[in-house]
């Protein structure tokens, strides 16, 4: 089992490597540097693009840029906003915190009604209930997000004046964008959960532990759902990852200052450290994610668990 | 005839046997999908925004440009059935060009980056090796970036407009054709048909282009149609972020994004945009999961 995981984190540390080389050529792949398309031909009198370049590291070739950028980023250090001039790590922070916040109440959301969506489906296949989960699901991930997101501010805020159209407060202003943002995951969890399920009341198990008389609820808590939770936890990982990515859009429907947010904002502003650090982060993230969920799946599945230990 | 020349004939028999096999099994499937209601709507949806693509200006006489500042914001009405924008442009003349647009980015998006997956996944699959597994290595880093993530970054650096869009989107899909397509081959290469062609001498080339691409081709194509849908959502989210296609050009998700500020006055510009784009998703969305029923034996329903 030990040497599961371990084996799961040594592979998860090239591929962040990959990805903040991916990210960090993409940005310098622009023609010109960083500090001359930030300010342009709007030079001050006491300005000294050289300098800046310096301070910003540019001057260095790019293979060393690469290197100091690792180094420091090891070190909790992100390099400085062009901007602002200060700690990137410092804003991303707080971002990240508000992010955090979205994406957790988001996932709840999730969590609770895909499953129950998925559940009723599968109980009854073909059933109105199915029908029902299969049409919400087919609207989850066609509706896109940014338009269900103004669609819930114009009932609730505009027509109804129940609550906020956007910006950060109390928990008053959590409830638009976490249900905006988890209603794409609602569709994809319920439909995994019921396919997953439904597998499972295939199996002869099933049909021994029905012969023997046990109700319908209990079949599906004690019998179906422990074995066929594996594909949903999987699931349900995945779904953090791009609930993260999602965030980008609700957050700019609702004013929310998380971190999809900034790093848009860096990129019209042109203030690559921002960027490469916001999205280096997010993909950190899933990363780390998907491998909380590989592991899990290790250590949960008995299946799995036997095939290692032959 | 030689024994040699006996055994090639064989194989051939073989080969055309399975090469028919294969087409009986796609009319079986052509008669499963008309008989399927979701793919038959999916179709009726596609085929009315397409003609709505293809012919703007037989619908509407207004210019999606041209600007009436005294005509702004007005409501639905038997002129503008849709209502103006706030500059009193056409709202329903800048749907249907809207439609030209979302579905060009979404059918160039797809197919390069469609095109480009596939072929790394048939060669990378099918030679395996040492290149294999550093293609698939980097494919992995370009997934890390989760959904709008690697477009963003990719637009980042190139810059907002129209095509550097389609660029980022068709990059975004470059490594899960890629993954999709190496799968299939991987399947496909041990086959008997294959190592048969192999065994009779045929050049890596001509069994990849005749015995392998014949049979991998169809699942990409399938996932292209699921994809389409994807493209066009997140062009429109770019868009919408203010990173793609730029004003005045008529975009559904940058005209989205400005009608924003009119909710209270004028909900009406921000619904017709909203459940134009909302309904030919619905209409890709539908069309894929039929597809994927017909021809995806392993999906449930």
């Amino acid at each position: 089992m030990l040497r599961i995981i371990i084996g799961r984190l040594l592979l998860a540390i090239p591929v962040l490597l990959g990805v903040s080389l991916l990210v960090f050529l993409i940005l310098h792949s622009v023609p010109g540097d960083p500090v001359t398309t930030f300010y342009g031909m709007d030079v001050g009198p006491g300005d000294d693009l050289d300098a800046m370049r310096a301070e910003f590291g540019l001057d260095k070739p790019l293979v060393q840029q690469y290197l100091d950028f690792i180094y420091n980023a090891v070190q909790g250090d992100l390099g400085n906003s062009i901007k602002t001039r200060r700690p990137v790590v410092e804003d991303l922070t707080q971002v990240l915190k508000n992010t955090a916040q979205l994406a957790f109440a988001s996932i709840s959301i999730a969590i609770v009604f895909g499953l129950l969506f998925g559940i009723l489906a599968a109980f009854k296949p073909y059933s109105i209930w199915d029908n029902i989960t299969l049409t919400i699901s087919l609207l989850g991930i066609s509706l896109p997000i940014f338009w269900i997101g103004l669609l819930l501010i114009w009932l609730f805020a505009v027509k109804l004046s129940l609550l906020p159209s956007g910006g950060k407060g109390g928990i008053e202003h959590l409830i638009l964008p976490a249900i905006t943002l988890s209603l794409p995951s609602i569709a994809v969890i319920s439909r995994v959960t019921r396919a997953s399920l439904l597998d499972i009341l295939n199996e002869d198990y099933i049909r021994t532990a029905r012969s023997k008389g046990i109700s319908n609820i209990k079949v599906m808590l004690r019998h179906t759902f422990p074995n066929g939770i594996f594909p949903i936890i999987t699931v349900v990982g995945l779904q953090f990852g791009y609930l993260l990515a999602g965030t980008v859009l609700t957050e700019t429907v609702f004013a929310w200052p998380g971190l999809g947010r900034y790093i848009v904002d860096a990129i019209k502003f042109r203030d690559y450290p921002i960027v490469q650090g916001g999205v280096v982060i997010i993909a950190s993230i899933f990363v780390v994610v998907n491998l909380i969920v590989d592991i899990l799946y290790h250590v949960f599945n008995p299946k799995l668990r036997n095939e290692e230990s032959q | 005839m030689t024994p040699m020349e006996k055994d090639l004939a064989v194989v051939k028999k073989q080969l055309q046997e399975e090469e028919i096999e294969l087409t009986s099994n796609f009319r079986k499937g052509l008669n499963r999908l008309l008989h399927n209601r979701m793919t038959v709507l999916g179709v009726i949806i596609i085929l009315i925004y397409l003609f709505m693509a293809a012919f703007p200006s037989l619908l509407t006489s207004y210019d999606p440009y041209k600007q009436e500042l005294a005509n702004s914001l007005k409501p639905p009405s038997m002129e503008h059935w849709m209502g103006t924008d706030e500059f009193g442009r056409d709202v329903f003349s800048r749907v249907a060009h809207g439609a030209r647009l979302s579905i060009a980015v979404g059918f160039f998006a797809v197919a390069t980056g469609g095109i480009i997956g596939f072929t790394i996944g048939i060669i990378s699959g099918y030679f395996g090796g040492k290149i294999d597994s550093a293609v698939m290595r980097f494919m992995d880093v370009l997934l890390a970036l989760p959904g709008i993530m690697l477009a963003i970054a990719i637009i980042a650096a190139l810059g907002t407009g129209l095509v550097n869009v389609i660029i980022a989107i068709a990059i975004y899909n470059i490594p899960q054709f890629a993954r999709m397509t190496r799968s299939t081959t991987l399947s496909v290469k041990n086959q008997d048909y294959v190592l048969a062609a192999k065994s009779v001498g045929n050049s890596s080339s001509g069994i990849l282009w005749r015995h392998v691409f014949p049979n991998v081709w169809s699942s990409p194509l399938i996932f292209a149609t699921l994809r389409f849908s994807t493209a066009i959502l997140i062009a429109a989210g770019l868009s919408f972020l203010g990173l793609g296609v730029n004003p005045p050009t008529p975009e559904w998700g940058a005209m989205l994004a400005s009608s924003r500020r009119y909710l209270r006055a004028a909900p009406h510009i921000a619904f017709a945009y909203g459940i134009t784009l909302s309904i030919l998703v619905l209409g890709f969305n539908a069309m894929g999961e039929g597809l994927r029923d017909v021809f995806d034996p392993r999906s449930v329903r």
